[in-house]
């Protein structure tokens, strides 16, 4: 009796999505977006879409810039999945606020950033994504502060302060953020793994394929960035990287670090029948991991949507449309600051995650 | 009492130089609803900017002003500002006070942590030179190895089976030696060539080194006692840093405390700025006013503004009409009851205020479902005991206790009437009649009564509309004259037939003519107003439209007259819930056992009884009162006053 009431009411939830997710972009809105004169037109093209309920109140500032823009479309992003969140109960409903502070994780990434460059309080203020009051953080604590290590001690009392006096040793021994954004980013994806972990049957099954999956795909970036760009040990390599992962386990990453190909470990995550490497092909290292982080998020993209048009009882469609409304923001912003500097639109449909439906 | 209090609309024009001096005045006497800065017309400025500006700075700084006093271990409680308020200058005064404090308290917390953490690690070294101990070797020793690498240090404990994954390319060996929180000491050893792929491997698990210290020299025997007096040192540098810590919060208490109700105090008069119109260096201030606070309000702005302030008082219903609020006054007796009301709507500044008769006809239609002395004095004293504060843990429901006192009393009232005490009808005589044994007289009353309380609503709608001067509009709606004649005249049809007279043919085509008017009701408005054209849609679409209505309303009438039968209903069930009670009780009484049980099951049954039924006749009395009675009059529809106060903070005078 109680999983047929928990899916009514995910079917409910279903139904309000389903009413969100037609709010999308539309081909031809795309079409208008990309092709529009320049970036001014882009943002006209921009607020006659739904996306004219967060663009509208700030087009009559003189002094839009395009980091205000984006941020206002991050926070719509993280205001539907708040919003998808408030829809559900229990696990997938927890699962969905761990989802949620990605947006705060990188607002508190970017407080680090601005506090390590000397950037003022205001001037960090105006980076952050603004999240309402649904953030946990002491934000004003945080923003006066002045050295680093003064922020690490101001997240006392968050799940946030282990993991960073962890790292503060390597921090101050470096000079640079690097240990701790990992160590920011190893607890934020084990938190995520750990709401997976906490739901039964087909939601665990739908999240592992669509939130296990993105932490798969960190897992395999991350691992290539420090060996091609950072130029890590395979000691380090795998001491950086996700252990509580689906299919990425330590072997898979200490291959990564002797030197495996995408191919190869495509394949072997997901077979090359499901994702597409030949763009690879021949490709020097250096230039290859954007274009595999591409190829897989157009991966996930499409797991994302199908889930969305999967079993209306279970979590897959919420999952799936928190999925592509924030690729979708992405993609957003991407051609937003391509038209800002000019790219034509054959070059900005490059980068979009999206494909022609 | 059954009208709000009589509003005026008063504008006050001053000085931006005075305007704060002013708004305090204002806020102190907690007299003005103010209108929103948007609806002033040309007054509507660029200032509620500046000011929205302000009330996000002194909410960020009062969290800013809890966490410092967290921190600290100061209460919050308590909170005095001295002197006037300054919202415009306060906000650089605070910033700049606050970061000072921020940064002692930082200074101290920081240093603080510093000593635990060097306390921690030395405590570790400590430790570690325990293992080392029994060797009976010079430090200097060990740190000079030929052939082996050595590192000591702690790390996540979550990072070490990670940590060991990771060295797959080199023999090692890592002993864990000791858990402290999260982390975990470790000595790690491989061979000399391979130190520099252990080190970093190591690093990129977070090591925090705990090297061998250098600056002591000896055996781990003597090392260690040195640097057990070092830990000494250094846990009475923590204890000075505390205090110094809790004499700086000692310093620091009373501003604090000041700041923070002068930052509240400003946030509050920033928001009241932020609704003030304003043009050329002068503020407007306006807003609502209960016509009898209006002459203490001009005495005090013109004490405090010297005559540099302009008061005009004016009818609120001037050009634009704005939705004037509305203030109820209805005295101790029935104020708890205004929360029944509300829940429904507050009632227009121009509509009668029905909490009077709510009052009234709650609490009798309550008595008369859930007749018993017994439990409606169980009520009573619950509803007392609430209402006096009597548990303070419950202390926020005391209006809801008197409510529950006024029904409990009711309760008792009709108990006697019917002869009920817990359901014991042989305690005491029926001063009215058994309901059980009365069925239908009593359900044949509770039609009438309910007849009256309807046509207490027909006259309450003929009051609103006097009161809004709309009773030529009221002459032919169903709820108006026309309706109420109707109401009667198929009353008389129904009545005086059962009261044994001849049927009232007369009352019949009355009641078929005043149908016709009500279906005729617009035209008929529309020619008595003067207005054109009589009827708003085409003919056909009106006829069948009033036919439907007018249909409608002759069973509305019916239905609603009917609906007030579960009066008597529920007192019928509540004697049959009784009934059944004792009739359970009595299945079990037999024996010393039995008696207790018998006595037992009629207490719990009672308390089910007061619980549940007594809900379940208190949602149906609202029913009545929402849907049978507010239909036929009340819309709710009005904006409730609330006037510009200071928060509950105090603020004294300078030197005070």
């Amino acid at each position: 009796m109680g999983s047929a009431f928990a899916a009514l009411g995910t079917a409910g939830a279903n139904a309000r999505v389903r009413g969100l997710y037609a709010r999308r972009l539309t081909e031809k809105q795309w079409d208008d977006l990309i092709r529009s004169d320049d970036y001014e037109g882009a943002l006209t093209a921009l607020a006659a879409t739904s996306y004219g309920r967060v663009l509208g109140p700030l087009l009559g500032d003189s002094n839009l810039t395009l980091r205000r823009v984006e941020r206002e479309l991050w926070a719509a992003s993280a205001n539907n999945c708040w919003h998808a969140r408030g829809m559900l109960m229990g696990g997938a409903r927890d699962l969905f606020r761990v989802w949620w502070q990605h947006w705060e994780l990188e607002n508190l990434k970017t407080v680090f950033r601005g506090v390590h460059y000397g950037l003022d309080h205001e001037a960090v203020r105006d980076l952050l994504i603004p999240l309402g009051r649904r953030q946990t953080l002491p934000w004003d604590a945080l923003l006066h502060e002045t050295t680093v290590s003064g922020l690490i001690e101001r997240t006392e009392g968050t799940h946030y302060i282990n993991p960073l006096r962890n790292a503060t040793p390597a921090y101050l021994r470096d000079g640079t953020l690097f240990a701790l954004e990992v160590a920011l980013d190893v607890r934020y994806y084990r938190d995520v793994a750990q709401a997976i972990k906490r739901l039964t049957g087909a939601d665990r099954k739908v999240a592992l394929q669509l939130l296990g999956t993105y932490i798969d795909m960190l897992n395999i970036l991350w691992a290539y960035r420090y060996r091609i760009f950072y130029g890590l040990s395979p000691e380090e390599i795998v001491n950086y990287t996700l252990w509580h992962t689906w299919h990425t386990g330590t072997d898979l990453i200490r291959d990564i670090a002797l030197g495996a190909s995408p191919r190869e470990v495509v394949e072997r995550v997901w077979g090359s029948w499901r994702v597409d490497v030949s763009p690879l092909a021949g490709m020097p290292e250096g230039q290859m991991v954007p274009v595999l982080e591409m190829i897989l998020e157009r991966y996930w993209r499409g797991l994302a949507r199908k889930a969305m048009s999967g079993y209306p009882f279970g979590l897959g469609p919420l999952l799936g449309f928190v999925i592509l409304d924030e690729l979708e923001c992405r993609d957003v912003v991407r051609a937003l600051e391509g038209k800002a500097i000019g790219w034509p639109p054959e070059r900005i449909r490059e980068v979009l995650v999206r494909a022609e439906e | 009492m059954f009208v709000p209090a009589e509003m005026s609309e008063v504008d006050i024009f001053c000085y931006q130089d005075d305007v704060e001096e002013v708004a305090q005045t204002v806020a102190s006497l907690g007299v003005m609803h103010l209108m929103d800065a948007n609806t002033l017309g040309k007054w509507g400025s660029d200032s509620a900017t500046a000011w929205s500006g302000r009330i996000s700075a002194y909410t960020a700084y009062e969290a800013r002003i809890l966490r410092l006093m967290e921190r600290l271990d100061i209460s919050s409680e308590g909170a005095v500002c001295r002197g006037r308020l300054d919202p415009r200058g306060d906000v650089t005064h605070m910033a700049e006070r606050l970061d000072d404090m921020q940064g002692q308290v930082n200074a101290l917390s920081e240093r603080a942590s510093q000593l635990r953490r060097e306390i921690e690690r030395w405590e570790l070294i400590s430790r570690s030179l325990t293992i080392l101990e029994p060797l009976s070797i010079s430090l200097a020793d060990l740190r000079t190895l030929e052939h082996l690498h050595m590192v000591a240090g702690t790390i996540p404990q979550e990072n070490l089976v990670r940590l060991q994954a990771s060295l797959f390319r080199i023999p090692y060996c890592i002993i864990p030696l000791y858990r402290q929180e999260s982390r975990v000491l470790v000595f790690a050893f491989c061979a000399n060539e391979h130190a520099p792929i252990l080190e970093r491997a190591l690093e990129s698990a977070f090591l925090d080194p705990l090297a061998l210290p250098e600056e002591y020299g000896g055996t781990a025997h003597e090392v260690r006692e040195q640097v057990e007096d070092r830990i000494a040192a250094e846990r009475q540098a923590l204890e000075e840093t505390l205090q110094a810590r809790q004499e700086l919060a000692s310093e620091l208490d009373p501003e604090l405390r000041e700041m923070l109700a002068r930052a509240r105090g400003d946030r509050a008069m920033a928001e009241a700025m932020a609704h003030f119109g304003y043009r050329d260096q002068v503020y407007l201030i306006a807003g609502y006013v209960p016509t009898d606070e209006v002459r203490n309000l001009r005495e005090a702005i013109e004490d405090v503004a010297g005559g540099r302030a302009t008061f005009e008082e004016s009818s609120p219903h001037g050009p634009g009409q704005r939705t004037v609020p509305t203030l109820l006054r209805n005295g101790p007796l029935f104020q708890p009851m205004e929360a029944l009301v509300a829940t429904y709507g507050v009632p227009g500044y121009d509509e009668i205020d029905p909490t009077p008769l709510v009052a009234i006809t709650f609490a009798v239609m309550f008595g008369a479902m859930f007749g018993d002395l017994g439990s409606g004095l169980v009520l009573t004293l619950v509803g007392a005991l609430l209402a006096a504060h009597a548990i303070p843990r419950l202390g926020r429901f005391a209006s809801q206790g008197v409510l529950l006192l006024a029904c409990g009393l009711f309760s008792s009232l009709f108990g006697a009437l019917y002869g009920s005490v817990f359901g014991i009808e042989e305690l005491i005589p029926s001063l009215w009649l058994q309901p059980l044994n009365n069925i239908p007289r009593l359900l044949m009353t509770s039609v009438a009564f309910g007849a009256v309380v309807l046509n207490i609503g027909f006259a309450a709608h003929l009051a609103t509309a006097a009161r809004q001067k709309a009773l030529a509009q009221t002459l032919f709606d169903k709820n108006g004259v026309a309706g109420l004649l109707l109401y009667w005249s198929l009353g008389a049809m129904v009545l005086l037939p059962a009261l044994g007279y001849a049927t009232p043919w007369w009352a019949a085509i009355l009641a078929a003519l005043l149908a016709l008017v009500l279906l005729a009701g617009e035209p008929l408005t529309h020619w008595l107003l003067g207005e054109r054209p009589l009827i708003d849609s085409n003919l056909s679409e009106y006829l069948v439209q009033s036919f439907f209505e007018v249909f409608e309303a002759l069973i509305s009438y019916v239905s609603n007259t009917l609906s007030y039968v579960r009066l008597g209903a529920f007192a019928v069930a509540h004697a049959g819930l009784n009934m059944v009670v004792f009739i359970l009780a009595d299945l079990l009484a037999g024996g010393t056992v039995g008696a207790v049980l018998r006595v037992a099951v009629i207490v719990l049954g009672n308390l089910a009884i007061i619980g549940f039924e007594g809900l379940i006749v208190a949602i149906q009395t609202l029913r009545l009162e929402y849907y049978e009675l507010f239909g036929k009059f009340y819309k709710g529809s009005g904006v409730p006053f609330k006037p510009l106060t200071l928060p509950a903070i105090e603020c004294e005078a300078e030197g005070a």
